[in-house]
């Protein structure tokens, strides 16, 4: 798991001795102990001084003089292991079991032995915000809060995400224990960086259904600002806590439509229902992407969430933010690194119709909604299947998801730096455009470029969510 | 490890080599003493021994617990709280007199079913001017003891393998085939003028200790 980050110290090393010697911090004391029987972790305590730059532990473990494998040890410890930039007492956690994969035994001559070294440049860099949408408060989340296991499991090669995945991406670092905590899908919104400031691309044209047409032309497009996007499709419990916490909103709560309702707050709230079908003409944002002006509009989500948080950057993504994040440095049909071949490789990646339950399936298996366990039919509860190289739960599949564009055929014209789709006048404009497929579509529309023509002011669907996106201006 | 399959061979061997010999030139490094560990959760019962009234109980929710409940019965005082996760402070009756001193089973059960239990001995604590000394005590009288019948009580620190216990100059107890601490072990018979001393053997290394005659007790020291 954490073998990548620990290669890239080593890299850093390797550039050159006067980095890796530039660190004058020293380790004082080391002390094990574990408080047995109310635990069996196994507490290391360690006094650092001298830190001038931050630098990692590395961490050897001993049953006497025999050195237990450091793959059995990784996955089992957590704490003050990277990025440590400043003098003082660190902890660290070694579950026992874990790491020796039994509870049977006990071990009469444990050690450690730890040692320093420089951190990679990176170490502190924030990728993960979590804002409490109940107060609109926010919290920073570096790399080193992941690798030090603050918030649970993570992981830092994508191809033990899946077999063959890949990406082009650098520092792979996925918050996968983001699906765990109920939290993270009702009352907290999570977003992961994207850094995009100056980035340059290409996106479309792998869409199977439309290849070599305009509607999918591939186009060289560039970002002059990074990103965030939400790992999670927008639920209905995020809703609900935004909406019913923000000072003077203008929205009430009204149930949005599910095929199947079970552990609702936990799957992604379709739109109609709060922002399109009455509400389309007050989304904030027609003349705001990235230019302003910025009203203090409390009658949509988008508004509701600028006021809460005291952040005009957040927004529905545009088609090349969308895609570009979804990509997450691929250039096949599929966020995986792998072309679609078929359906019960993609069925790991995504909610479609041929695991949804939905009778218009063909051609694929096609279990009925009443063959699902509850929690399974209809759209999915949000971070069921994996994720991308940048940590996002269903991009593609599930509900397809509203982007800032409105929606027009030959997409030729829009290229450049932050390219945005046409602007209708009046906000009056009936057409958007979905990204992502959705559970109710044939999975060979799953792929990273598929667009849809999306009526939005039609009667309420249940396929149509949305992602939310924060531009860092 | 993406990264790492991008890198040639030879490449590889090289940079690694490179990084040796720097970490070799510029790494730091420290090595704790040992510790005796353990593993084994389902069946050891290993007793504790406390010398404060407060004592610290981490408190770990396994995967998929929600809620926990910690039951402290003792042989006059019991109480039961549900201790969020992370540290509880336990804070036991003070003993007012050596008499008052206890032996106390904690059950900490979470909403899973797991269940954790051990048994938690409270001594009067460690003499402000000795470190490392604890104070065993004699009961007088007829006190009767909920968990031990004896005159004196030696703490065995967790984690001992094996002990012997001498008094006035013969063995009176010994036991080589401990895999882990046994908490407590009760001394018959001694009392103000005796010499008692007690050996054993933790992580491999062997300790020996003498039971010193006082006016309030006896005093163990630990060399």
């Amino acid at each position: 798991m954490k073998t990548q980050i620990r290669m890239l110290t080593i890299l850093a090393a390797a550039c050159g001795f006067a980095n890796a010697a530039a660190h004058a911090a020293d380790i004082d004391r080391v002390i094990v102990r574990q408080q047995w029987p109310w635990s069996t972790d196994i507490e290391v305590e360690y006094m650092l001084s001298g830190v001038t730059s931050p630098v990692n532990i590395h961490v050897q473990a001993y049953n006497g003089s025999q050195e237990l494998p450091a793959e059995q040890l990784e996955d089992a410890i957590s704490g003050d292991l990277y990025g440590i930039a400043h003098d003082g007492v660190g902890l660290l956690t070694i579950d026992p079991v874990k790491a020796f994969g039994t509870d049977s035994v006990v071990l009469p001559n444990f050690k450690v032995k730890l040692t320093l070294s420089d951190s990679a440049a990176n170490v502190n860099e924030v990728i993960y915000k979590i804002f409490d949408l109940a107060t609109g408060d926010c919290t920073d989340v570096s790399r080193a809060d992941i690798l030090n296991g603050k918030y649970g499991a993570y992981e830092t090669d994508y191809g033990k995400i899946g077999e063959g995945y890949n990406t082009t991406l650098k520092d792979v670092l996925i918050w996968t224990g983001v699906t765990n905590n109920i939290e993270y899908k009702t009352t907290k919104l999570v977003m992961r960086k994207i850094p995009a400031n100056g980035v340059e691309t290409k996106i479309g044209g792998f869409d199977w259904q439309t290849v070599g047409k305009a509607n999918a032309a591939v186009r060289t497009v560039s970002f002059t600002n990074d990103y965030y996007m939400s790992v999670f499709e927008f639920t209905e419990g995020q809703f609900l806590t935004l909406v019913t916490n923000t000072p003077n909103s203008t929205i009430t709560y009204r149930r949005t439509q599910f095929t199947n309702g079970v552990e609702r707050y936990i799957r992604p709230m379709n739109i109609p229902d709060y922002v399109s079908r009455s509400r389309l003409a007050y989304w904030p944002t027609e003349s705001a992407y990235g230019k302003g002006p910025f009203p203090d509009n409390r009658t949509s989500v988008i508004g509701n969430l600028r006021a809460q948080t005291g952040l005009v950057g957040f927004d529905l993504p545009t088609e090349a933010v969308w895609e570009y994040a979804c990509r997450a440095g691929t250039t096949n049909d599929c966020y995986s690194g792998l072309n679609l071949k078929n359906i019960n490789e993609y069925k790991l990646v995504a909610r479609c119709n041929a695991n949804s339950g939905n009778p218009t399936a063909q051609n694929y298996d096609k279990p009925a909604i009443t063959d699902l366990l509850p929690s399974e039919g209809g759209s999915a509860i949000v971070g069921t299947y994996r994720p991308n190289a940048w940590g996002l739960y269903d991009m593609l599949g599930n509900l397809a998801e509203y982007c800032l564009d409105h929606y027009q055929a030959d997409v030729s014209a829009y290229t450049g730096p932050d390219p945005w789709g046409p602007v209708p006048d009046g906000g009056s404009s009936t057409f958007r455009v979905g990204r992502g497929s959705s559970y109710y579509l044939d999975y060979s529309f799953g792929n990273c470029s598929y667009r849809q023509n999306l009526y939005s002011n039609s009667a309420a669907s249940p396929i149509l969510g949305v992602r939310l996106c924060l531009t860092v201006f | 490890m993406a990264k790492n399959k991008m890198m040639g061979g030879s490449c590889a061997c090289a940079m690694l080599a490179a990084a040796v010999a720097c970490a070799a030139f510029g790494s730091t490094d420290k090595t704790s003493d040992p510790k005796f560990v353990f593993l084994n959760t389902k069946t050891s019962s290993f007793w504790r021994t406390a010398t404060s009234n407060v004592v610290t109980l981490p408190v770990r929710y396994p995967d998929g617990a929600t809620t926990a409940t910690l039951t402290v019965v003792g042989s006059s005082w019991s109480m039961t709280t549900n201790p969020p996760a992370g540290f509880f402070d336990l804070i036991l009756p003070e003993p007012s007199s050596p008499e008052t001193e206890d032996v106390y089973d904690l059950t900490l059960s979470f909403n899973d079913g797991t269940v954790r239990s051990a048994k938690l001995g409270l001594i009067q604590g460690l003499m402000p001017d000795a470190e490392g000394a604890t104070r065993c005590v004699i009961p007088e009288g007829r006190r009767n003891w909920r968990k031990i019948h004896r005159h004196a009580v030696l703490p065995i620190p967790y984690g001992v393998e094996s002990f012997s216990v001498t008094v006035d100059g013969q063995e009176v107890a010994s036991d080589s085939g401990l895999d882990g601490a046994k908490g407590w072990y009760a001394l018959d018979g001694v009392g103000i003028g005796s010499n008692a001393s007690i050996s054993f053997t933790l992580g491999g290394v062997s300790y020996f200790a003498n039971l010193l005659s006082g006016d309030s007790g006896l005093q163990l020291l630990f060399k």
